[in-house]
């Protein structure tokens, strides 16, 4: 049942929806060019092993023959301090980074959009400021100061990094969605169910948020973006990954201090953030055309 | 009593590409405005009255045909459709249009005031001082019957009703003392007893100035009002044009006839059930007439070439092959 | 055992703004016959659409009570219980605005069949095409999506889904408000069909005269939250009584000279509706009304009735 009512968000899914979700995508040049630069790094990301030049350079491993080499034929984007090949480091920290995104989503967008309904749907009573307060509590703290926080109390690693991430990810979710049912729950449809006598349960679940639900995959794409920014942020200031996890933050870390004669250190690794969150950036524009309602 | 010709619309077609395909939106429309006149578009929604509408202030370009605007003020003669920018850009001034929404064509941000100054500041060739602008704007409100004008050129758009407002847009599109105003459904959005007065208005204002009017709705009961001359659309084109009295008591063309016997009449007796069919897509238009698919009378012909028009009394001509030379045979398919 | 299936008594409804209060509905009674169709007319800021809000419960009134088949049920309509619920139903001004356009219509028309519990989850499709065929809609209209339909077809969808708890009273928010006059007229003589066929009582919330005058069994006239008349559609039409009755009336644009001759002469328009917000003393349409008298701006007139069952409110 459950996935139906999420296909439900998608009336009469058929050839032709799926026709005209291809025309109202692709009609916008960029959101295309996102939509590849995604599937690219994902797939990248999930072969990573067997695809790569130097799959055992992602882990321990050290060979001083190669340190410092510039980019070559044999090391597309030079080695590093302790002879890596850079560009086998950078595909293997996309598996990291959207893995992070991807767990960092999970854990904060149903919470989220649940406790959006919730205050949406009860605008202007007591559920509405007790959820809202909390909200902005949370808000109101620096995201990075909190990410340091967390991440200094618990250790450093990955897994707290992205506990640290999702603490202050979901307000945004609660905003966002309340924001939309706010206005939504004065729509004649949802006057319409409550005549009616459905549940608010139904209201909410299925009225309501199948009309949020183009919002929230929107933001959950641009969001995918941030993510892999803030924890290349946090592990750039030492408090994400850890060696030898090959990470585009430390790496761009790393070859920071070596600007800019062993430039290709820095510059690849941020070019493989630019390219995963460009990409993600632009698919979230398409998505968003996407899901605008039938307007021929 | 022949009057001047103010506007020709000459075989108009606008064609929108969409994803589906092409909508043949306007097909073939011929119009003629005459000074001082008051002409009524009326059809149903779809009907395509306002893409004409808006062709002629040149929100929309026609795909082909003409729009011949002979200007007196100008004494020119500019093809709307393709026009010299120069012009085009003088021109401009004597066509005006007011739309349907009264609160849409005011910025809700600015004050009236504002806007009426902004609007016949670029309306103006020669340098009016803005003093000299805002006594106008004061006369010209209180042609629309506004009470105290002073006080609504500091008010903003929300702070007036409805009808105030669309008071407020008439007065801006006849400041500039236009010789062609465009009224796309006006009073549709307002109350009845707020759209009879101002009917009565644009009536007398019209009737001062010269200007002719063009008055595009869908509300047949408003074009006897107002109009002098009637052009019933239907699906893009032109069915039955004429004096509006002369039609409404007389109708010819089977798509006016079911319009009038569908329409509820005060003095009661109920009304039809309507129109067999429906609106047809205007991606596959049907072919010859565009109206047979519904038409109880339709014949061969009609399927198969578009009708001219014929005159079947005086100022009344419709688009009919039942008026005219004809093959007799029923069409199978009807 | 009355044939009365609503009575409304001093019924009000205000609401407080930024402006002040605005009385929407301020002191309203009409009764409601089985199987009849009451026109509820009046312009906007009327508190027409009030009244059909308040009765079905998507507001609580101020004042006053709602008897429906003898009962009260002036409460919100989450509080109703299921089985008052199930007799009165509303169709909407907008069909658009108020079908989901991101459900299918099988689902609308499914849904007060599954929160009612008429049959089963299996039965539903057979209940939505019968429904749909009902509003004649052909069953492959069930897996569309609203917005893929015209208004015509948007308003029968509506008016099935109304129709899905067999009711036994409906009202009607200027359901053909948006449409076109020959698919109002297919529109209007369904409802009239299915009144007959289900024996419905319709409230019809509408500001169209004409309109009314072909369909209404009896006529209520509202302005500024109060009726001003009441009569039988016949009587009020040859007769109307109130001021402001022959100022609608009157400037009605009409298509034939016969039509305009039924018109009330001698009346003219004048001046706008005021806010609600700051109603005029005494009468609230004295200051527009043409035979104001003294009286008229210091006390508000009572219902009479003047002839038989034709109510006006007015110091004339």
């Amino acid at each position: 049942m459950r996935i139906r009512d999420v296909i439900g968000a998608f009336p009469g899914l058929d050839k032709d929806t799926f026709k005209e979700g291809y025309y109202k995508f692709t009609r916008n040049r960029f959101s295309v060019i996102g939509l590849s630069l995604v599937l690219i790094v994902i797939f990248l990301a999930i072969f990573a092993p067997f695809i790569v030049p130097y799959p055992q350079h992602a882990s321990s491993y050290v060979n001083f023959k190669q340190t410092n080499k510039p980019p070559s034929w044999q090391h597309f984007c030079g080695t590093d301090l302790v002879g890596r090949d850079v560009f086998s480091r950078i595909i293997f920290a996309y598996r990291y980074s959207l893995t992070m995104a991807v767990m960092v989503l999970a854990l904060v967008v149903p919470p989220g959009v649940l406790l959006g309904l919730i205050a949406g749907y009860y605008h202007g009573t007591w559920v509405d400021y007790t959820i809202m307060r909390i909200t902005d509590v949370f808000l109101a703290v620096p995201p990075l100061i909190l990410a340091l926080a967390v991440t200094s109390v618990l250790g450093p690693s990955m897994t707290n990094a992205m506990m640290a991430v999702s603490l202050m990810w979901w307000p945004w979710y609660v905003r966002l969605v309340y924001g939309v049912v706010s206005s939504l729950r004065n729509e004649t449809y949802v006057h319409s169910a409550q005549v009616i006598g459905a549940s608010r349960f139904h209201i909410l679940w299925r009225e309501v948020l199948p009309n949020c639900v183009s919002s929230v995959f929107t933001k959950m794409s641009l969001d995918v973006g941030w993510v892999i920014m803030l924890g290349a942020a946090l592990s750039f200031v030492g408090l994400g990954a850890q060696a030898p996890t090959p990470d585009l933050g430390t790496m761009i870390s790393d070859g920071a201090t070596f600007l800019p004669d062993l430039w290709w250190m820095s510059m690849f690794p941020s070019i493989g953030v630019l390219i995963v969150v460009l990409g993600f950036n632009l698919l979230g524009d398409g998505l968003r055309d996407l899901f605008a309602l039938e307007e021929l | 009593m022949k009057r001047e010709v103010v506007l020709r619309i000459e075989d108009l077609h606008v064609v929108f590409k969409v994803f589906k395909g092409e909508l043949k939106v306007v097909d073939g429309i011929t119009l003629t405005a005459h000074s001082g006149e008051r002409l009524g578009l009326v059809g149903e929604s779809g009907c395509g009255k306002t893409t004409c509408g808006r062709c002629i202030v040149r929100l929309v370009q026609p795909t082909s045909g003409r729009i011949r605007f002979a200007s007196k003020r100008l004494s020119e003669v500019i093809d709307i459709a393709k026009p010299e920018m120069e012009k085009w850009h003088q021109a401009k001034r004597e066509i005006q249009m007011i739309f349907q929404t009264p609160g849409a064509a005011l910025n809700p941000v600015f004050s009236i005031g504002t806007q009426f100054i902004t609007a016949l500041h670029y309306a103006q060739s020669d340098n009016m001082k803005n003093r000299e602008i805002r006594r106008r704007a004061i006369e010209a409100l209180r042609e629309v019957q506004l009470p105290d004008p002073k006080r609504i050129l500091k008010s903003y758009p929300f702070q007036l009703s409805g009808g105030m407002n669309q008071r407020v847009s008439i007065a801006m599109a006849l400041a500039v003392e236009p010789e062609l105003l465009i009224a796309d459904e006006p009073t549709t959005a307002l109350d009845v007893t707020v759209q009879n007065q101002i009917l009565e208005l644009f009536y007398a204002l019209v009737k001062g100035k010269e200007t002719s009017l063009i008055y595009i709705t869908h509300n047949l009961g408003v074009i006897r009002e107002i109009a002098d001359t009637v052009y019933v659309m239907y699906a893009g084109t032109i069915v039955e044009h004429g004096n509006p009295r002369e039609i409404f008591s007389n109708p010819v063309h089977p798509y006016t006839q079911g319009l009038m016997e569908a329409m509820p009449k005060l003095a009661g007796g109920g009304f039809s059930k309507g129109i067999r069919g429906t609106i047809p897509s205007y991606f596959e238009p049907p072919s010859g007439c565009r109206f047979h698919p519904r038409c109880s009378k339709q014949m061969h012909t009609c399927a198969e070439e578009r009708p001219t028009f014929i005159k079947v009394a005086e100022d009344h001509e419709v688009a009919c092959f039942l008026f005219q030379e004809h093959d007799d045979r029923p069409n199978p398919a009807s | 055992m009355t044939d009365r299936i609503l009575q409304v008594n001093a019924l009000k409804k205000h609401f407080k703004t930024n402006q002040g209060t605005v009385r929407a509905i301020d002191g309203v009674d009409f009764t409601i016959d089985f199987g009849e169709t009451l026109g509820l007319v009046g312009e906007s800021g009327s508190g027409k659409t009030t009244v059909g809000y308040t009765v079905i419960g998507l507001y609580v009134p101020t004042a006053g009570d709602i008897l429906f088949g003898g009962q009260d049920i002036a409460l919100p309509v989450i509080r109703r219980r299921k089985a008052i619920k199930k007799e009165i139903q509303i169709v909407f001004q907008d069909p658009g605005s108020s079908l989901n356009p991101r459900r299918r219509i099988e689902e609308i028309i499914g849904l007060p069949l599954r929160v009612h519990g008429i049959g089963d989850h299996r039965n539903n499709k057979q209940q939505v095409v019968e429904l749909l065929q009902k509003v004649e809609l052909s069953p492959d209209y069930a897996s569309k999506a609203p917005t893929t339909l015209s208004g015509g077809e948007q308003a029968r969808v509506t008016i099935a889904r109304a129709l899905a708890t067999d009711p036994k009273f409906i009202i009607l928010d200027e359901p053909t408000a948006a449409l076109d006059v020959s698919i109002q007229a297919k529109i209007i003589t369904m409802l009239v069909e299915l009144q007959k066929e289900l024996s419905l009582a319709y409230l019809f919330v509408s500001h169209d005269l004409s309109l009314m005058r072909n369909v209404a069994g009896r006529v209520a006239i509202m302005y500024l939250g109060k009726i001003c008349e009441v009569a039988h559609a016949a009587e009020f039409f040859q007769n109307p009584l109130h001021p402001y009755s022959q100022m609608l009336l009157s400037s009605i644009p009409v298509v034939s000279d016969e039509d305009e001759a039924l018109k009330p002469k001698k009346t003219r328009v004048v001046g706008e509706i005021p806010s609600p917000v700051n109603l005029p003393s005494g009468c609230s349409f004295h200051p527009r009304c043409p035979k104001a008298m003294e009286i008229c701006s210091q006390v508000d007139p009572e219902m009479a009735e003047v002839e038989e069952s034709h109510f006006v409110r007015c110091h004339l």
